[in-house]
């Protein structure tokens, strides 16, 4: 039974960089499942990505343990998804922000993956450390 | 080898695993969706795999049903500078 979508107060930052950890976590099957649970938890075909706050990836690291844990991310511009038709919804604790789909098929999951930029090695990966 | 085939339990997103380690999973969209006999309970270990085929080990916090939320565990303390 979906819950009532509930969105974070506050401004939209003049500049939203939003990473996808992981170097496939952008194709169908990912995508697919992703917004099935979406849609089941909000009644809105969505994927998760993560805002880099103010660019620093220390204070994503901080705020999301498992950034450090990933070898590989996925970059976009909020602005540029939005523009492609792409509404950003800051949905559960900062700096987590969901990606609208207007539905869940092959050539919106292509056009939506197209804005992604990567993958870019992760400089906090745990496992660069000796 | 599709994700299906990799021995873990559960499927994740990284992307949806938050500040507290927890992350929602689906037994439906897992491997072990077809075995009856996987009933994941609180306090039970598992293994989860995700589209990296990265596999991960965690503890399931929650259940209900055909959802599994589970906390997965973190390797290497985080040092990074305040």
């Amino acid at each position: 039974m979906s819950k009532h979508l509930e969105l974070r107060d506050g401004t939209i930052p003049d500049r939203l960089v939003v990473v996808r950890l992981g170097k496939n976590t952008l194709n169908e099957n990912a995508l697919a499942n992703a917004c099935e649970r979406s849609f089941a938890r909000w009644s809105v075909y969505a994927f998760s990505v993560l805002e880099v706050p103010n660019g620093d990836f220390e204070r994503l690291a901080r705020l999301i343990p498992e950034f450090s844990q990933r070898r590989q991310f996925l970059e976009a511009d909020g602005p540029a998804l939005l523009a492609a038709g792409f509404p950003l919804l800051p949905t559960l604790k900062h700096p987590h922000w969901s990606v609208v789909l207007s539905e869940p098929t092959q050539s919106q999951f292509q056009r939506v993956a197209s804005h992604f930029r990567g993958p870019f090695d992760n400089p906090l990966w745990v496992g660069r450390k000796g | 080898m599709t994700l299906m085939d990799i021995r873990a339990d559960l499927t994740y997103d990284p992307n949806e695993v938050g500040s507290d380690c927890v992350v929602e999973c689906w037994i439906s969209q897992g491997p072990r969706a077809a075995d009856p006999s996987f009933d994941p309970q609180p306090g039970d270990r598992v293994t989860l795999v995700d589209e990296d085929a990265e596999v991960r080990r965690g503890r399931v916090t929650q259940r209900d049903g055909n959802i599994v939320w589970v906390q997965v565990e973190i390797s290497g303390a985080l040092t990074l500078s305040a």
